[in-house]
């Protein structure tokens, strides 16, 4: 009788595509619709916000566009302007200055972030409370906050820094206004607005390293440094990727930071990218090139973000 | 009871909620269904510039023409931080001003591209024949007028603190630029000054430096050629110019940044350095800012290379006027409006005048006139010396694409921090060249060629 119960099942199963499963089908199809109106929002913001302006981009950046007077169709003449016109030595200054950004932010943010989260884990949890609440405040302001304030830091007549370094019996330096010192000057103030958000991030990757691991390791004689290295860093890599990539993008898109400290002072030194398209938008009678431009960052962009995906691995480091 | 405190309190959060809104909404007099005509305006750093056009616009938009025409001006402060970037984004939206407030420079290449309306359509033949003959070149472009002037301010003229001077042994202004670092030296080093002056030196450098460049007396339209086509800067002027900024720079006699914009004339009220050079606006205010110094501070015509100023251009004219969009929707009102306010009753103009401690200066015969029977202007011995010994001579500003301007600035920057003037001014040549030949700016837009 179990038998013939069973097999019963067995044939609606096999048969006529009735209960359990049809049931199990039907949760799925569900599942699949909240899903999506989960990412509906999402997808209509990024629709409106993205793509289409992406698609708007790239059509007008084959005009030459005066709001005024119209458009005309001028080909590849906009993105000949911008690459090796008129434009062109303004255009790659910045896409340099966007990697010295990177080059002096990146690594700084990464050592220091771990440094300081791999500090909080090993600290009582009530006093790691406090640091973390403290590290993360600067985070919570605006870029435009954030350059006021060094602004102000930075400020040649009567500015903290000077104010120091005149308590020293030293003489004021302009920091914003002195090429060489302005870019070193956006980028701290960079990274002091940033660190705390990848301290708290890489803490977090730090607290879910199993700690059987290090157990393991220290049974094995392993030290401090060799569990860092062997433990520690590895089991960061993903994390670490992430973060790779964001500071990467955010670094070579500083642009509030800048604009606020130094403006366009100090002979265009810290006019990264978005800078620079800002200014072009503002100034630039042809909009037509500022489109072209922007498509040029943005590919620029993607193919930074694809060198370090090809030279780091994604992989998860344990299940 | 807890739902009568719940009541309460969801109350409390609407009423403040909706105090919130709106405070943040637009505040102002009610003009019912009338339609609106936006008028945008940067704020200028003389705050009864501002008084004085809120005023006049709450006066007009109670006026016959404004209440029979069933429309009223809707005046919106811009800051000149945003200003290019709000109202390139407003163009593209179609929410652009109908009137704009620009300065003259703007003129005649943005008119080229549309941007403007011509006004002689809708102002009278008045308003145009009774500005005065030195307009004409910074209005009119290829026989119509784009822009209605409101005021015109020469810039620069050398202000000092007469105290500093007596202190120093100095017994006059000087009147060249080997004079002025002179001076400079002697300032700094006989008083207890730390500078001897505060030289203009900021992002704004690209525009300062037109009242420097209006001096050279070469044969050509300020760095350029007459007819745009060639570039020059490697001439005994700029190398001066260059060599007067570097001495100054090394000498530590300005500081290696900048007090304040060159808007701002503080750094010589407050006494942080004892000479200074600003625009007319500067004295504007120091007399309503700073009253308790005024007695102190003396003004000079801008030293120039030779030392010769009698008679000489000695700066640059800037100024600001109104413009009607060349999109806009009512121009006929934006006409009637700017007549109103600009073009017709000298009494506006004459209280803007007085209002800005006569810092500015009328565009308009009528206006002019209107000024020599007033006592008030007449004593004013700023008022009079501007009148008679700059303005006459001053240059309207150069029109040329700002990428020239700007080019300039930085050239004259890097000279400043002790780069090799003449490599620099042969590097700045190059790439004037480049912009001219590139930036299809190689010949006179408009009209003949002056």
């Amino acid at each position: 009788m179990e038998n013939a119960k069973v097999r019963s099942a067995g044939e609606t199963f096999a048969g006529r595509g009735e209960g359990l499963p049809r049931k199990k089908k039907r949760y799925k199809r569900g599942d699949t619709v909240a899903a999506y109106l989960c990412l509906l929002p999402s997808f209509v913001l990024l629709v409106i916000f993205t793509i289409t302006p992406l698609i708007i981009s790239f059509v007008l950046g084959f005009f030459d566009v005066k709001e005024y007077l119209g458009n005309s169709f001028v080909g590849f003449g906009n993105y000949f302007s911008v690459l090796a016109g008129l434009q062109s030595a303004a255009f790659y200054r910045s896409l340099l200055i966007g990697l010295e950004f990177i080059a002096i932010i990146v690594p700084l943010q990464l050592v220091l972030s771990f440094l300081i989260a791999s500090l909080i884990s090993k600290i009582n949890r009530r006093y790691s409370a406090v640091i973390k609440v403290c590290i993360y405040l600067p985070c919570l302001l605006s870029g435009i906050v954030v350059g006021s304030i060094f602004a102000y830091v930075y400020n040649y007549h009567g500015g903290l820094l000077n104010g120091m370094l005149n308590a020293f019996g030293l003489g004021s330096v302009d920091w914003t206004g002195e090429k060489g010192w302005a870019i070193f000057a956006v980028a701290f103030a960079a990274i002091w607005n940033g660190l705390g958000y990848n301290t708290l991030i890489m803490l977090g990757g730090l607290y879910d390293i199993p700690t059987d691991y290090y157990e393991a390791a220290r049974l094995d004689g392993a030290n401090w440094w060799e569990q860092t290295v062997y433990i520690t860093i590895p089991s960061l890599k993903n994390i670490g990727l992430y973060l790779l990539v964001s500071l990467v993008v955010s670094s070579f898109q500083l642009y509030e930071i800048p604009l606020v400290i130094v403006g366009a002072g100090a002979e265009h030194s810290v006019e990264g990218p978005i800078y620079y398209l800002y200014y072009q938008f503002q100034y630039s009678d042809n909009m037509g090139e500022v489109y072209a431009a922007s498509l040029l960052v943005a590919v620029v962009l993607t193919l930074l973000s694809s060198v370090i995906f090809r030279l780091t691995s994604s992989e998860k480091s344990m299940d | 009871m807890k739902k009568q405190i719940a009541a309460v309190a969801v109350g409390a959060v609407l009423a403040l909620s909706a105090g919130l809104l709106t405070a943040c909404g637009p505040s102002g007099p009610d003009y019912g269904d009338r339609t609106p005509v936006r008028l945008w305006c940067q704020p200028f750093t003389e705050v009864e510039t501002q008084d004085w056009l809120e005023s006049h616009v709450r006066e007009f938009n109670e006026t016959e023409s404004s209440v029979g025409g069933g429309y009223y001006i809707d005046l919106h402060w811009v800051t000149e931080d945003t200003w290019d970037a709000t109202l390139k984004a407003a163009q593209g939206a179609g929410t652009q001003p109908e009137i704009t407030v620009l300065n003259y420079a703007e003129v005649p290449l943005n008119s080229l591209n549309g941007e403007y309306t011509a006004l002689d359509g809708y102002m009278s033949e008045e308003c145009f024949s009774d500005l005065l003959p030195n307009m004409e070149e910074i209005t009119n472009v290829n026989g119509s007028h784009y822009i209605y002037p409101w005021f015109v301010e020469p810039y620069s003229i050398l202000f000092y603190r007469k105290s500093a001077f007596a202190a120093a042994g100095i017994g006059g202004a000087p009147s060249s630029w080997d004079e002025l670092y002179q001076c400079a030296k002697s300032l700094k080093e006989k008083t207890e000054y730390d500078y001897g002056i505060a030289m203009p030196n900021t992002a704004q450098l690209g525009w300062v430096l037109w009242g420097f460049q209006a001096q050279d007396e070469t044969d050509g339209y300020f760095l350029l050629s007459k007819d745009w086509s060639s570039v020059n800067v490697q001439t005994d002027f700029h190398r001066a110019l260059f060599t007067a900024y570097q001495n100054i720079y090394r000498d530590g006699l300005t500081p290696a940044a900048a007090f304040s914009s060159y808007n701002e004339i503080y750094p010589l009220a407050q006494g942080y350095v004892p000479m200074a050079l600003g625009g007319s606006w500067s004295i504007g205010q120091i007399k309503n800012n700073y009253p308790e110094v005024l007695d102190d501070i003396g003004y000079a015509v801008c030293p120039t290379m030779s030392g010769e100023t009698a008679g000489k251009t000695t700066a640059a004219l800037g100024g600001w006027g109104m413009a009607i969009d060349g999109h806009a929707t009512h121009p006929k009102e934006c006409g009637e409006f700017i007549e109103w306010l600009l073009g017709s009753d000298e009494t506006h103009l004459m209280e803007f005048m007085a209002d800005l401690g006569y810092s500015k200066f009328a565009a308009r015969n009528s206006v002019e006139a209107a000024l020599a029977g007033l006592p008030s202007a007449q004593n004013d011995a700023f008022y009079k010396f501007v009148s008679s010994e700059i303005l006459p001579y001053a240059k309207p500003e150069p029109v040329y694409e700002w990428a020239v301007s700007e080019k300039y600035a930085d050239a004259l920057i890097q000279a400043s921090k002790g780069e090799n003037v003449d490599s620099t001014l042969a590097q700045l040549q190059s790439d004037l060249e480049k912009i001219l030949k590139s930036g299809g700016q190689g010949t006179y837009p408009y009209g003949d060629a002056q």
